[in-house]
């Protein structure tokens, strides 16, 4: 599904690197942890995952494509196949719950029916039947991640990446999100998740990765957040 | 992609970005304006340049006491010359009788001409290529018996410099006004992606194509120079209308300078559409380029 050889990132504007040498592979419909304190590398991490960013050296591979070659245009193909979500959910104000999942199938082309369709079957899934004509500014933190969840499932990718998901979010409601994320991974989407909530990591006990200024520290199966030295 | 979408998206974005989509339509439409008066003095000039090259003949005036030798010395030098297609000889009484219809209009003029000798005989040549007076000029101006030779482009230079003042002025404005105009739409664009930037963050994310992305810039664009367009031929024919047919009416009534017609207005129209919508079309594909960048 996923897989790092030898990767290094440097910014141009920098001098260490903010990914040293990193050699990984993610199985498909794995669930992973990727941990470490800010400044790490977990957000390179996962811009190399979406082509957002290119390695210095080294080669990534996400769902049997080497992004390092992949043309420029066949990028919004590629990121179809991955959903996103974020700390700050990024919903658009203007547009309704469900306008806003239904955003994702409009712009990536589907037809009207398939949107009539699957919208309101994804927000039934993720919780929200019934709030499909809220404002975001309607919604409590979690259900608004609840929204951001759902317009990133709604093409069924393979590939869920979550940046600190729950970092917005107080720890009942974490939990909650947490649920439907793993509800996700046991319908075949691998995730991997960066996080700094140490409670959701020992709870979970899924594969934790982490990383220390860039480099691999531990790559660990049902690992936990605070290494056991 | 849905038409419903991008029509959506299309109609929100003129919505916030309404004054500088104004400002966009302005400039194209003065960019425009201009673009079209330099076609129809281009027009006018061209018309002009028929009407009169065309009839040209050079006029070689002699002098009252020229021999019969150097008249004939004269002639044969004409018939032998390349340049030459055909010559007249005008004599005193023919002159008189040219002068008497020229200036029909004026019998006061006319009657003060009694004697035909006052009028100078001449030899009216007909050039193959008309360019080349000047030679004719020079070759004939200084020749025994010769008065002189009637430079038709001393009559015709001050007209021809006001078409092409007009002409240049025109062009002059229209670059000047188009370049406010592409810079207008690149800001335009830019504003527009900025208000967008959430939505065009998420597009990118959830792996929209960049025609989706562009698309709808693209489109600002176009609609603006439509209607910087259609603003532009209707101050085409507010100008016809209100200067030329009114306030320039006595200046094109001497017949001089020939008239633009409607028709000449209507066939400009097309071309200004046309470029309008490319212009446009091209300034804002390539600022969405830059600022929606994947």
């Amino acid at each position: 599904m996923i897989k790092l050889e030898n990767v290094t990132k440097t910014y141009p504007s920098q001098t260490r690197p903010a990914l040293q040498d990193l050699t990984l592979s993610l199985g498909s419909g794995d669930f992973v942890f990727l941990v470490g304190a800010s400044g790490s590398g977990k957000s390179t991490f996962l811009r190399l995952l979406l082509r957002e960013e290119r390695p210095t050296s080294g080669t990534v591979h996400v769902a049997g494509k080497n992004l390092a070659r992949l043309a420029h245009w066949k990028i919004p193909a590629f990121r179809r196949q991955i959903g996103c979500v974020f700390q700050d959910f990024r919903l658009l104000p203007n547009k309704t719950v469900a306008q806003n999942v239904a955003f994702a199938l409009e712009v990536t082309g589907s037809d009207r029916h398939k949107t009539a369709v699957v919208v309101p079957e994804v927000l039934d899934m993720v919780g929200l039947k019934g709030k499909e004509n809220r404002m975001p500014d309607e919604l409590s933190g979690g259900e608004q991640q609840r929204v951001a969840i759902a317009r990133a499932f709604v093409n069924k990718p393979m590939l869920l990446i979550a940046d600190e998901p729950t970092g917005n979010l107080d720890p009942a409601t974490s939990i909650g999100i947490m649920k439907l994320l793993d509800r996700i991974n046991r319908l075949g989407t691998t995730v991997v998740m960066a996080t700094h909530d140490a409670a959701i990591v020992d709870t979970m006990r899924r594969r934790v990765v982490e990383l220390d200024r860039g480099n691999l520290v531990r790559d660990q199966a049902r690992g936990v957040y605070g290494y056991a030295q | 992609m849905r038409p419903r979408f991008v029509l959506t998206e299309l109609l929100n974005g003129l919505r916030r970005n309404l004054t500088m989509a104004v400002a966009v339509v302005v400039t194209v439409m003065i960019s425009l304006a201009f673009v079209g008066a330099s076609i129809l003095a281009t027009d006018v000039a061209n018309t002009m340049h028929k009407r009169y090259y065309g009839k040209f003949e050079v006029a070689i005036y002699l002098q009252q006491n020229i021999s019969p030798a150097e008249q004939t010395a004269l002639e044969q030098q004409l018939t032998s010359d390349q340049q030459v297609k055909a010559y007249m000889y005008i004599d005193h009484a023919q002159a008189l009788a040219n002068f008497k219809q020229e200036f029909a209009g004026t019998p006061a003029l006319v009657n003060s001409v009694s004697d035909a000798s006052v009028l100078p005989a001449s030899l009216q040549v007909q050039l193959k290529d008309i360019k080349n007076y000047q030679d004719i000029v020079a070759e004939y101006g200084n020749q025994p018996g010769v008065d002189q030779v009637f430079d038709p482009q001393m009559y015709l230079k001050p007209l021809f410099n006001l078409i092409d003042g007009v002409k240049v002025l025109a062009v002059v404005v229209a670059i000047v006004a188009g370049a406010a105009a592409i810079l207008t739409t690149f800001n335009t664009i830019r504003l527009a992606a900025f208000s967008r930037r959430r939505e065009i963050g998420i597009m990118r994310l959830v792996g929209a194509s960049n025609f989706t992305i562009q698309l709808p810039f693209v489109l600002e664009g176009v609609i603006a120079g439509v209607v910087g367009a259609v603003a532009a031929g209707g101050l085409l024919v507010l100008f016809k209308r209100f200067v030329l047919d009114t306030t320039l009416h006595d200046f094109f009534a001497t017949g001089s300078i020939p008239p633009v017609a409607w028709h000449d207005v209507g066939g400009v129209m097309p071309w200004l559409a046309l470029s309008g919508i490319v212009a446009a079309a091209i300034a804002s594909y390539f600022t969405s380029l830059v600022y929606v960048r994947v």
